[in-house]
């Protein structure tokens, strides 16, 4: 069977909800536009999970990613107001969160060792290097992928968004999103030894 | 024929709202303790000569100015706290909002949303400035101005010098007849469809400049990436710098100019051949790489210091 | 089963196969193109479970379970977005002034958007001359707020922004006059210590304006305020260390002025929002 985009997942509640029983997500949204930090808090605790994946997952360093994720809250907070609801609430808090680290990405510059000559210009040294001997699990495998390929792994693969989404996140064309994922997913497949 | 270039916006009358609104002493009354209605509200429709000008400036909430084909404004505003300070001509219409009632007032400090929609003559200048507020400003033919610091612009079919400025906010414009001048520091700017002159800058930002068609264009950025899409006109000049962002140039497949590529780390990938004139040295920093594309005719120069430049066919998804 | 249908000996029909692999993976083969794909799958071993290792990763990564912070960062959050509304006193000087009176705020984006349009103007400048070092009016707005101030400890370092005086060439002396700003560095190395000591010292003067008013700012826009800093501060220490290694390089002059003159009005910028 052929790989298919697939719809982003359907909120995460991984985070532990706290949320009071008679609350839907709907009216804590509202709520939280409205001013109403309760109302945000329960919102964080249902969220906060999916968010940190993506953050942790995206920049591969916890406390930068603990930082990122608590950017994204406060700027979901002060966006809140804009949210009209065309789509879910997840959606809308999924994509500010990629908008949020794709700009931290930018902040921090680039660390991209390059080539002297002008064929490859992508990347060529894994940010990370993976452990020596250790069989990799799957998370460490994606930390130690050359950057370029992580990030389109993690947001279509993990994250579930279209190439077209991806590649008006990253600026690139989608064919360029294609090319990096398969890239990922050969490399990936090349660090877990299958 | 020559197009009307890029100026810098007259000072003065922002000026002049600025210190004429700072100089305003704080008198107004305000219904206090009320959270559901506004302490200040307009809504009433007016003459309006075609060509006067409207200066709105808030704080935080929407700014939204839309247009129509008659001589007159209609304004609704309100203001949750402070209160709307209007003043009203044939030529000239200013909206803005002046402090709450007194300092001892619980909550008038709060800053509250305030909201201004004007509809307006399509001719009409607009300029809008706010702190934390959405603006969005459609259909004007007019020159168009707008500021904020974290809010956003969005900006639609309009006709006039579109001039767009903010700090963290994101940008969105497109539809522009006419010439364009966007700045962010890191906000995201995106502008479609300009048959006008571009300039364009921001520090961290990413600028995204797709279906334009005008003879002068310049990017620059420090760490954001820059895209360009568009047509290059015989005699145009197009120049992009950038520190560490990205430059791509998305060109249609008989794009037709010379190229000049400096780059310090940078590399150069085209999905063009290209063959280099003399000069490139191998391994020579910084590096220029100079080549023609079709018969040449527009000057595309990049410059990076350690951001790429990324040549690529323009195809409807950007697939070749 | 290992027969070829197509003319090709194993390792070449691999080959093709790999080629199209990734839009065979995404469905994005035409029906002929996929039907031959499908062919040498079912013929090929090596190929079908290199497929199925792909697939098969797929699903690990749509599967991942969440990651969790270390901690619990909500206090973090929530101190971040907390309003200012209630009046304490206590807390008055810490809150920006545009809080305490927002009409100063929209002032504030006004002379913002006034002062910015001179970043374009500059471009356009440029653009239109083709002169880098052209003088170029630098429309800075504060001034006239600035001139209203009784005469103190702020009229000094009022000075560098009310540099609404045309630039001026290059200066030949080291200290550049009082209220003019720093002549762009020439790219044909006319004096660029000079100019350099000159961007120097109106970037140290905004530095201090900055400094001492930077609690009128929302921290939000300190925050941003400062990571673009940090950002262009990279872009010149870069640039001046690949100068010192290549003097002559126009390039990395052009670079190195692109970057002081994006700091200058990032911290012109900085300054107008400010209040004292």
């Amino acid at each position: 069977m052929p790989m298919t985009a697939h719809e982003p997942p359907v909120t995460s509640t991984v985070g532990g909800s706290l949320a009071a029983p008679s609350a839907t997500p709907e009216t804590d949204v509202a709520q939280a536009a409205a001013g109403d930090r309760h109302a945000f808090e329960r919102l964080y605790r249902a969220h906060v999970g999916r968010v940190y994946s993506l953050c942790a997952r995206m920049v591969g360093d916890p406390a930068a990613a603990e930082e990122l994720t608590q950017d994204v809250f406060v700027r979901a907070w002060e966006k809140l107001a804009l949210y009209r609801g065309e789509s879910a609430f997840s959606t809308w808090l999924h994509r500010l969160a990629v908008n949020v680290v794709l700009n931290h990405r930018k902040a921090e510059g680039r660390r991209r060792t390059r080539l002297d000559d002008d064929q490859d210009v992508l990347d060529v040294q894994p940010a990370r290097q993976a452990p020596a001997g250790a069989r990799l699990d799957l998370e460490e495998a994606i930390a130690a992928l050359p950057p370029g390929a992580r990030r389109v792994f993690i947001l279509h693969d993990v994250e579930g968004f279209k190439h077209e989404e991806i590649a008006t996140m990253l600026g690139v064309t989608s064919g360029g999103s294609k090319a990096q994922l398969h890239r990922a997913r050969m490399l990936l497949r090349q660090a877990l030894d299958r | 024929m020559p197009r009307r270039s890029l100026s810098p916006p007259p000072l003065l009358p922002l000026l002049a709202l600025a210190l004429l609104g700072a100089a305003i002493p704080s008198t107004a009354s305000a219904q206090r303790g009320d959270r559901d209605s506004y302490a200040s509200w307009i809504d009433t429709t007016v003459a309006f000569a075609r060509g006067g000008s409207v200066d709105l400036s808030h704080v935080s909430g929407d700014i939204v100015v839309t247009t129509w084909d008659r001589d007159e404004v209609r304004v609704r505003a309100y203001a949750e706290h402070g209160r709307i300070t209007p003043s009203f001509s044939r030529a000239r219409i200013s909206l803005r909002i002046a402090a709450g009632p007194d300092e001892r007032g619980r909550g008038n400090r709060r800053i509250g949303d305030s909201r201004y929609e004007l509809t307006i003559p399509a001719d009409a200048r607009v300029k809008a400035a706010t702190v934390s507020g959405d603006v969005r400003v459609t259909g004007a033919r007019g020159e168009v101005e707008v500021g904020t610091v974290s809010g956003d612009i969005e900006v639609g079919d309009v006709g006039g010098l579109t001039t767009l400025t903010t700090v963290s906010g994101d940008v969105q414009v497109a539809r522009v007849d006419g010439d364009l001048a966007l700045s962010t520091v890191s906000g995201d700017a995106s502008a479609r469809d300009v048959r006008g002159d571009v300039r364009a800058k921001t520090v961290s930002g990413e600028l995204e400049l797709r279906g334009i068609r005008a003879r002068s264009v310049s990017a620059g950025s420090t760490s954001g990436d820059v895209v360009f899409e568009g047509d290059f006109a015989a005699g145009g000049r197009y120049e992009f710098t950038s520190h560490s962002g990205d430059i791509h140039l998305l060109l249609p497949d008989d794009a037709s100019a010379e190229f000049s590529v400096q780059t310090f780390s940078g590399g150069l990938e085209t999905a063009f051949p290209v063959t280099l004139g003399g000069g490139a040295r191998r391994g020579a920093r910084p590096r220029t790489l100079d080549f023609t594309l079709g018969k040449g005719g527009a000057r595309v120069q990049v410059q990076t210091f350690s951001g790429d430049a990324v040549l690529e066919h323009a195809g409807r998804d950007g697939r070749r | 089963m290992m027969h070829h249908p197509m003319n090709r000996s194993g390792a070449a029909a691999c080959a093709a196969f790999e080629a199209r692999l990734a839009d065979y993976l995404e469905g994005d083969l035409p029906p002929a193109q996929r039907a031959a794909a499908e062919r040498h799958l079912a013929a090929c071993p090596a190929c079908s479970a290199l497929v199925a290792d792909l697939q098969a990763l797929r699903d690990e990564a749509r599967a991942l379970p969440p990651l969790q912070p270390s901690r619990d960062l909500w206090d973090g959050i929530a101190r971040r977005i907390e309003t200012p509304v209630v009046a304490l006193p206590a807390r008055r000087a810490a809150e920006p002034s545009w809080l305490r009176r927002p009409w100063l705020a929209a002032a504030a984006v006004a002379l913002l958007m006034a002062g910015s349009a001179g970043i374009t103007y500059q471009l356009t400048a440029r653009t239109r001359t083709g002169a880098p070092d052209a003088p170029a009016p630098r429309p800075i707005a504060l001034a006239p707020r600035l001139a209203t101030q009784p005469a103190g400890p702020d009229s000094a370092v009022a000075t560098p922004v009310t540099a609404a005086a045309p630039e001026t060439p290059a200066p030949t002396r080291p200290a550049p006059a009082a209220g003019s700003t720093p002549a762009r560095l020439a790219a044909n190395g006319a004096a660029p210590t000079v100019a350099l000591e000159a961007y120097d010292a109106e970037i140290a003067q905004l530095r201090r304006v900055l400094d001492e008013r930077r609690a009128s700012l929302d921290t939000a826009t300190v925050r941003i305020l400062e990571q673009n800093l940090v950002i262009i501060d990279r872009a010149i220490r870069e640039s001046r260390a690949a100068l010192a290694r290549d003097p002559a390089s126009r390039l990395l002059y052009q670079q190195l002025n692109a970057a002081l003159d994006t700091k200058l009005e990032l911290m012109r910028t900085a300054v107008l929002l400010t209040t004292d």
